[in-house]
């Protein structure tokens, strides 16, 4: 949990400039106070924004600790040992070889960039990502918490619980892809935020991954390993 | 983590903007890296990195020129550390850079981005959206861009001052300064506020 002293609070409003989803207000003696139901916990306010240590941050129970897990970068989560929402996916592939020859990696990170999303609109992508057969990737926090991971299905007391954005990954052959984008086409018009959405497969593959998209969404950049990874043997 | 790929951005501005990351698989090449990613910071250093960064075990270097990330490869190649790097940015003279410093004629695994889908309504203007993306966990606001933007605008502040500002909530130190400074000083001149 996020708060204000009301006692140290000098009325500044600067806070209110760097919270990314507009969660900090000001009452009528001037002093800010944090909407709890909308802040996610990034804790940029604690960091960057006040300078008179007025923010202060408590731990929060489940299931409000999600909140800090997947909007704070810097808090690391147990399952993945990375800091933050995701696993290393393409980025450790040319080691961990988790996406093999004909397989691609898709992530959907829901709530970015900057609206935020809650469970219950991740489940909606996420239902429909199973529909069409697509696999979670194990070592990723958010598909810990699935209560049901072949349904895509979170437990019914996170669906009120607001994060800055997750990572959804899952993994799939090749020949699968326009099916589940075809899922997901069908969501993006009906849910009320934003994701952003990443395609990824062994560079000799990438030919045919790319036959599969709609070209005209494609950003110009991409990210590359570039395969200076080697695997050592450790205890 | 796919913070570094979904930079919005005309392609004549990224062509000046290469994310180069390396970092340690957990439970297969994690034991003993430190020193091998402190090496890493060294190598993007001396080739001129615009800004380092160290979250966790997770190195990033900002470059603006294809040319430094290229000796970056070739020195990461001669240096033989067994870490994974990769390199996010547009992907022909990424893949030149890869066949020039000898480190592979074809990379391992390529990501691409497919943009923003779903309520679009709810995002700022594209300019915005560029400075705003290139903190990839989301944490730069719109509002802190809109008073960036304001004090240029007002004469208060250098654009480079104010992009410097806007950096500071941005954890991984991937934060493009020069290309802030170049998108706020045209949205000062634009007088556009979103
Ligand atoms: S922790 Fe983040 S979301 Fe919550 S009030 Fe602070 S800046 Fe806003
Ligand atoms: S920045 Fe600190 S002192 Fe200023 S309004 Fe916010 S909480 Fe109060």
């Amino acid at each position: 949990m996020v708060q204000i002293s009301k006692s140290k609070c000098v009325c500044c409003h600067r806070c209110a400039l760097f919270c990314p989803v507009a969660a900090i207000r000001s009452g009528r003696d001037g002093a800010s106070w944090i909407d709890e139901a909308i802040c996610v916990e990034c804790g940029v306010c604690v960091r960057n924004g006040c300078l008179s240590g007025a923010i202060r941050r408590r731990r929060s129970p489940w299931p409000r600790s999600v909140r800090a897990l997947f909007s704070d970068p810097v808090t690391k989560h147990r399952s993945t040992g990375v800091p933050g929402r995701g696993t290393a996916e393409s980025k450790t592939n040319d080691v961990t070889n988790r996406i093999q020859p004909g397989q691609v990696g898709l992530n959907v990170e829901l709530g970015r960039p900057g609206v935020g999303t809650s469970f219950h609109q991740v489940q909606q992508v996420t239902r429909r990502m199973a529909k069409a057969g697509a696999g979670f990737e194990e070592q990723n926090p958010l598909t810990h918490l699935m209560s049901d991971r072949r349904r895509g299905v979170f437990p019914r007391e996170l669906w009120p619980e607001r994060v800055l954005s997750v990572v959804v990954e899952a993994s799939l052959p090749l020949e699968e892809l326009a099916g589940v984008l075809k899922e997901l086409r069908a969501v993006e018009r009906k849910i009320g935020t934003v994701f952003s959405v990443s395609v990824y497969c062994r560079w000799a593959d990438r030919r045919r991954m790319l036959a599969l998209v709609d070209r005209r969404r494609l950003l110009p950049q991409a990210k590359v390993n570039v395969g200076l990874g080697r695997a050592r043997r450790q205890r | 983590m796919s913070h570094t790929l979904h930079r919005e951005g005309r392609r004549r501005d990224l062509r000046g903007e290469f994310i180069v990351m390396s970092m340690a698989a957990k439970g297969i090449n994690d034991a003993g890296a430190g020193p091998k990613l402190r090496r890493f910071l060294r190598i993007a250093r001396k080739h001129g990195a615009v800004s380092v960064s160290d979250v966790k075990s997770v190195m990033h270097a900002v470059f603006t020129d294809i040319g430094a990330v290229e000796s970056v490869l070739r020195d990461l190649r001669r240096a033989r550390l067994g870490l994974s790097v990769t390199v996010t940015g547009l992907v022909a003279p990424i893949h030149r850079a890869c066949c020039r410093s000898e480190v592979a004629e074809e990379p391992h695994t390529v990501a691409h981005s497919l943009g923003v889908w779903g309520n679009r309504r709810r995002l700022p203007s594209e300019t915005v959206l560029s400075v705003m993306t290139m903190c990839g966990h989301s944490l730069v606001s719109v509002p802190l861009v809109e008073q960036a933007v304001a004090s240029v605008r007002a004469g208060v502040c250098s654009p480079r001052a104010a992009a410097v500002k806007l950096a500071e909530p941005c954890v991984c130190g991937i934060f493009n300064v020069d290309r802030a400074a170049r998108l706020i000083a045209r949205l000062a001149r634009s007088g556009k506020r979103r």
